[in-house]
């Protein structure tokens, strides 16, 4: 099976923007408000 | 008997989804906690003694009871113990969620989320993949299994803010609790494998074993080398927001790095386990400590700015959990997998006496010195350490060792 299939260049890309959506998450103000203790865990 | 799995994944498709899927929520509901610490002390007027007492408990039942609960996986298999651990873990966050007392709380948090997470991490996980898989095939399966497991922290902390802000902590607790229970389904995925013996020399009693790798020197070192990784993923955890806060760098740049480690994580502990597979194990550990050594000295001794920060965190994440693949790997090249749960399980042991170490340490050292410059130092010391720990290990196993002598 060829790496470079179309199922696998899609499943590629959305992995990559669901990466990118969760990171962007991180950017929202409350993250560093809660984040001061993230250390504890 | 010697009984080697005929083919190379052996029919392990549905067990390494399952035990991915495992991993992905008890490690990632577990990364989450840190978010609970101020809108639970606050609803509860509770100092930050009682949530962070919870959680260094927790550390410490978690490292405890590994072995144990390793031995009794290796005994009974993982099924019924990943499933009692699924039950322990929602138990706990469900306790955590109750507007109770002190003590509830730190039952909840401390003594049964450890227990729960003693079930369902990577120990536990590991033994029962490896019994599936064929043995050129086993860091592989730990990469995937603790890339997906990476992928779970590094989704698990933007999900459960958002959970928080939009139900309240409680609620976000349950519903927490309620993913942890899905972790007792997926229990039954995993399937319960003899373990393939390579040699008579596998094939020995629980007590026979323990007596085997304490008699190893590699098994001392294996341990302490991962004594290092807790103490320096701890205390950079911990501390690094302190100490970027301190260098004058908004608390912004700390989450974006923390995010970085995160995200960066997912591959590195993905590569890891491939790499693993096909190079000596104990020596890729050693060099990714001393990368962890080197990035750390680079990070502290140049001048501290968001860039160097974000490019800190990328490199770290790099190098964050992929010694958990190559560590667990290496016991299984040696010792097999009959043990091997119990056997991973003292190893991180270690890990864990070395998070508290770093957890705690960092704040003593900087409490009476001002700064955390003696900490970054230790953090370096035991990098290399540890580097020259891991190096001479060998992953011959048990029987090679015995005729070579």
């Amino acid at each position: 099976m060829s790496s470079f299939s179309i199922p696998h260049i899609v499943a590629g890309a959305s992995f990559l923007m669901l990466l990118a959506l969760l990171f962007s998450l991180y950017q929202n103000p409350l993250f560093e408000i809660y984040l001061s203790s993230w250390g504890l865990c | 008997m010697t009984v080697q799995p005929t083919n190379k994944w052996h029919g392990a498709g549905v067990a390494l989804v399952c035990g991915s899927l495992i991993l992905l929520i008890s490690l990632g509901v577990r990364h989450a906690f840190g978010l609970f610490l101020q809108p639970v002390s606050m609803d509860q007027g509770w100092g930050r003694e009682t949530f962070a007492f919870a959680i260094a408990l927790q550390n410490l039942v978690w490292g405890v009871s590994q072995p144990f609960t390793g031995m009794l996986s290796d005994r009974f298999g993982a099924k019924p113990v990943v499933a009692i651990g699924a039950v322990l873990y929602g138990a706990g966050l469900w306790t955590m969620s109750v507007v109770g007392g002190e003590g509830i709380f730190i039952l909840g948090a401390g003594v049964l989320i450890g227990l729960g997470l003693s079930g369902t991490t990577f120990p536990v996980i590991f033994a029962a993949i490896s019994r599936l898989v064929a043995p050129e095939r086993r860091s592989l399966a730990m990469g995937i299994t603790m890339s997906v497991g990476s992928f779970g922290q590094f989704a698990m902390l933007p999900i459960s803010l958002g959970l928080i802000v939009a139900f309240e902590w409680q609620t976000a607790l349950v519903a927490l609790s309620i993913l942890a229970l899905a972790m007792f389904p997926l229990a039954f995925g995993i399937r319960n494998a003899p373990a393939p013996i390579a040699s008579a020399d596998e094939d020995v009693s629980f007590g026979q074993a323990l007596r085997d790798a304490f008699g190893q020197r590699d098994f001392w070192l294996l341990s302490l080398g991962f004594f290092a990784c807790g103490f320096q993923v701890v205390f950079i955890a911990v501390h690094l927001p302190a100490f970027l806060a301190d260098e004058g760098l908004g608390s912004g740049v700390a989450t974006t790095v923390l995010a970085l480690i995160g995200l960066v994580n997912i591959a590195g502990t993905y590569y890891a386990g491939l790499w693993g597979g096909r190079h000596r194990k104990p020596m890729l550990l050693s060099w990714i400590y001393l990368g962890r050594a080197a990035a750390i000295a680079a990070f502290v001794l140049l001048p501290v700015t968001a860039t160097s920060a974000y490019v800190f965190g990328a490199i770290m994440g790099l190098f964050w959990l992929s010694t958990v693949p190559l560590t667990n790997g290496t016991v299984a090249s040696v010792f097999g997998v009959k043990h091997m749960s119990m056997l991973a399980g003292i190893v991180f042991f270690a890990h864990q006496l070395g998070s508290f170490a770093g957890g705690w340490m960092g704040g003593w050292l900087y409490d009476r010195t001002g700064s955390y410059d003696i900490a970054w130092g230790i953090a370096i010391g035991l990098s290399i350490l540890s580097a020259v720990l891991n190096w001479p290990i060998t992953e011959r196993t048990l029987a090679e060792r015995r005729a070579a002598i």
